[in-house]
């Protein structure tokens, strides 16, 4: 047939059809809930790039089917297997060998015969003209922009003429491109594409739920190896977290996803057929949840009980010269919405694959880059310089220096000791800091001319400082000097608690704004105070951030 | 005046002017750098928007209209972004980018380019740099040709369309006559409570904002706004996301003057090209006159 295919219309997914149908792997079914418009909203991807498309691809609309169809009509679309596992391609009978006009055929056919068998029956029916689901619109193409360096742009046309010259992905569609994460010479820069799916967000509280529903059975989800089933029956052990993994990949190719959707999506169905009273949701939107909870309101959810040690002592490594890294893993597990915050798809100890030279398991990120990385919200440092710029804690800690830039930086965890986790300092009444005879507030010279002096209560804004640090766990744990209250206001100053210390004018010029590399005394006053209530407040409601909070206008 | 005198005078004139002393050629079209010169480093992460910069602004330039004060404390001003105009020489805008939630302000005003655009475009000189980095305008000589607004990258000169008799190219002076000129500092620069803006010697200057972007890796990006664009600017920014998402013009590090000046120089040189084309017209006319008298010859 010498006219162009018309369109090649391939679910994205049918893994293992396609996997027969050509030489080409093409990426498992992507479900996507889009957040914007209608959630399930499923992205139909048209065939590779060198064919030629007639007709736009179609953003199907899952979720509607199966309202209309119903929650228990899984099978009216998609092939059930004798065992009643659902297999998530479209329609039941894809030709396996078939070329691709065939395949859009079977989907034309598939949709077209039970939007018209129902429209016959009197029932409420889908479509049946082409342009009603090919729908044209200027989002369903994606629009790729460079990035950097921008010299590469006359050579665009070049490079673009296929994707998958430079960018190593099998087979995909642009519009799958289009999700990538590409860091190397362009990104997807378009306007609507496919459908964002908020996260499902399987944290502790689903766990949790999953785990009392299930009867603790973690094999039905989880997977053991078969020699670690037979090593663990030998020692007659139980397996613990650590024991279980991801299943490998069973068709080759699949996504993370994917393996939710597949596994979680059978077995809810599976339970909802069997008339079980407690199944999980079918829907999209059911898993897929814009709101997730957050680790403070899972405080009271029942965490995983993974047989870990609650106190361990991380490190030495083989050739490290650094002390040993004494670490609270039940703390940190109360205060994380899931493992994965810290571990990744599996619960390994870091060290197995990230080793301290860097090793492909790890992707080469060195054992110390996963600890130390700043840039990175799952290493420690990466994770509790994020914790510092929570408003209560970015109003001190924006004036000072950054976790590894710090001069305690190194000391404060690699003290080689695990009594060092019990110290729990609770930061010291104020009052106990100051030199004897300090007032509880005072006035601060007048220094502009439009306004009047400001009132500064000393007193009062130490002990909300104190009250702040004492609340959090973190501030406990690693403010380990009394006068860590009083260094973000008070820097480069020698800190001693009832001693004095320099007021603000000894180094910030009253008179001059040329003092080189400083604020005069009144640039130093607002960038100290506005700054912090800026930050710590970013409602105004208890700091003042407009000039009249602090004091009024004069009349020149 | 017969043709061969008129002749003789065109090329006595071309002479003259190509022996003469060519004008005190300024030097344009490369890069230039001026360390010395008067500079303002503008942080932008410090500025909460108060916009006691313009307030100071209007006082201090007293040919500017009087803007009553309310007009500085009603806060829905920085909802919309704003330009200069005849008004005000500085404006404060307020932009959320895209990183983040917090919005970041940015002041506006003349940038004070080392080699600046609307000096190379102004026919008659009346917009000059002055040795200290200020760009000043002359209205004496200013002729209303509004080449600069043109020129300028920024956008920044403002035209006085209302004066229809008299109008005036408005744009910031630097204050350099009324602050500068007595050893005091930018009234912008001493009105701002936050201290967003520091004054002094271009190279100073940009060691010290190299040294903050250093210190706080995560508070600001690691670009100097002014410090190459255009050939680099008086005035130059610090701030926490990609300039680009707060308004300011994409150039290329090359001064603008640099990209037009030699061609149009070129065609002045020496008075040589001028000479030549009359030279190729005189030939043509000649070759064409003899061409008739011969043709006048034969048919006779």
């Amino acid at each position: 047939m010498k006219k162009p295919v018309a369109a090649m219309i391939i679910i994205a997914g049918t893994c293992a059809v396609l996997h027969a149908a050509g030489p080409e792997r093409q990426a498992p079914p992507a479900c996507s809930a889009d957040n914007s418009t209608s959630a399930g909203r499923i992205l139909l991807s048209l065939g590779p790039a060198e064919h030629d498309h007639s007709r736009p691809q179609i953003f199907f609309e899952h979720e509607k089917h199966v309202r209309a169809l119903g929650e228990r009509a899984c099978d009216t679309c998609h092939a059930q297997q004798p065992d009643g596992t659902l297999v998530f391609t479209f329609p039941k009978n894809i030709p396996g060998t078939a070329g691709p006009e065939a395949l859009m055929d079977t989907w034309h056919d598939a949709c077209i015969d039970c939007h018209s068998e129902r429209t016959d029956r009197g029932q409420h029916a889908g479509p049946v003209t082409c342009g009603t689901c090919h729908v044209r619109d200027r989002g369903s193409r994606p629009v790729y922009a460079p990035v950097l360096p921008s010299y590469y742009e006359p050579l665009r046309d070049t490079y673009h003429g296929e994707c998958r010259n430079c960018h190593n992905e099998p087979a995909l569609t642009a519009e799958d491109a289009g999700e990538l994460a590409w860091n190397t010479f362009y990104v997807h820069k378009g306007t609507v594409t496919k459908p964002q799916q908020p996260p499902s967000g399987f944290d502790y509280h689903r766990h949790d739920l999953h785990s009392r529903t299930l009867q603790e059975d973690c094999g039905l989800c989880h997977y053991l190896a078969p020699e670690k089933r037979l090593a663990l029956e030998q020692e007659g052990k139980k397996p613990q977290c650590r024991d279980w993994m991801l299943e490998p990949d069973p068709a080759g190719g699949w996504r993370d996803e994917d393996y939710a959707h597949v596994r979680c999506v059978n077995c809810h169905y599976t339970r909802i057929t069997a008339g079980e009273e407690k199944a999980g949701p079918l829907l999209c939107s059911g898993c897929h949840t814009p709101e997730t909870r957050t680790a403070e309101q899972m405080l009271d959810v029942d965490r995983i009980d993974c047989k870990q040690e609650k106190k361990i002592l991380i490190g030495p490594d083989n050739d490290s010269v650094m002390a040993a890294v004494p670490f609270d893993h039940a703390a940190h597990q109360l205060r994380t919405a899931s493992c994965q915050e810290c571990h990744h798809k599996d619960i390994r100890a870091c060290r197995e694959c990230h080793t301290p030279t860097g090793d492909e398991k790890g992707d080469h990120v060195t054992l110390a880059q996963a600890y130390h990385s700043e840039r990175v919200g799952r290493s420690c440092v990466g994770c509790h310089d994020r914790q510092k710029q929570k408003p209560e804690c970015a109003g001190c800690h924006q004036h000072l220096p950054a976790t590894l830039a710090s001069q305690a930086a190194c000391t404060s965890c690699h003290s080689g000791n695990l009594e060092a986790l019990k110290r729990h300092h609770t930061a010291p009444k104020p009052e106990t800091l100051m030199p004897p005879g300090t007032k509880e507030s005072w006035d601060i010279a007048k220094l502009g001319e439009n306004y009047t002096q400001v009132h500064f209560k000393h007193l009062e804004i130490t002990r909300a400082l104190a009250d702040v640090c004492d609340t959090s766990s973190l501030a406990r744990t690693f403010h380990t000097s009394d006068t860590a209250l009083c260094s973000a206001c008070h820097h480069y100053s020698p800190l001693e608690p009832g001693k004095p210390v320099p007021a603000c004018r000894t180094c910030h010029d009253a008179e001059s704004m040329l003092s080189p590399g400083r604020p005069d005394l009144l640039g130093a006053y607002h960038q100290q105070c506005l700054g912090c209530h800026q930050k710590m407040d970013a409602t105004e409601k208890t700091m003042p951030q407009k000039c009249e909070g602090c004091h009024t206008r004069t009349d020149n | 005046m017969d043709r061969r005198e008129f002749i003789q005078r065109i090329g006595c004139l071309a002479g003259a002017a190509a022996l003469s002393p060519a004008p005190a050629a300024q030097a344009r079209g490369r890069i230039r750098s001026d360390e010395q010169g008067l500079a303002v480093l503008v942080d932008t992460t410090l500025c909460v928007g108060c916009r006691a910069c313009e307030q100071a602004c209007n006082e201090v330039n007293g040919s500017l209209p009087r803007i009553p004060e309310a007009f500085f404390r009603d806060e829905s001003v920085l909802e919309h972004p704003r330009r200069m105009d005849a008004s005000a020489y500085t404006v404060v805008n307020r932009y959320t980018p895209d990183n983040s939630g917090a919005p970041v302000h940015v002041k506006f005003q003349c940038m004070h380019c080392v080699q600046p655009a609307c000096v190379s475009a102004c026919l008659v000189g009346a917009l000059t740099r002055d040795a200290n980095g200020a760009v000043i305008y002359d209205e004496k000589k200013c002729i209303g040709c509004r080449y600069c607004m043109a020129a300028c990258p920024f956008q920044v000169p403002a035209y006085e369309y209302e004066r229809v008799l008299t109008p005036r190219v408005r744009k910031c002076t630097f204050c350099f006559d009324t602050r500068l000129a007595k050893g005091e500092i930018p009234a912008c620069v001493e009105a701002c409570p936050m201290r967003v803006m520091t004054f002094g010697r271009r190279s100073e200057l940009l060691a010290r904002g190299r040294e903050r972007i250093r210190k706080n890796p995560d508070r600001y990006i690691t670009h100097i706004y002014g410090e190459h664009e255009a050939g680099g600017t008086a005035w130059m920014y610090l701030a926490p996301a990609p300039f680009e998402q707060l308004d300011f013009p994409h150039l290329g590090y090359h001064p603008l003057p640099g990209y037009t000046e030699p061609l149009q120089h070129a065609l002045f040189k020496w008075f040589l090209p001028p000479l030549g084309l009359f030279a190729a017209l005189a030939g043509l006319m000649w070759f064409n006159k003899r061409k008739a008298k011969q043709s006048g010859e034969d048919t006779q």
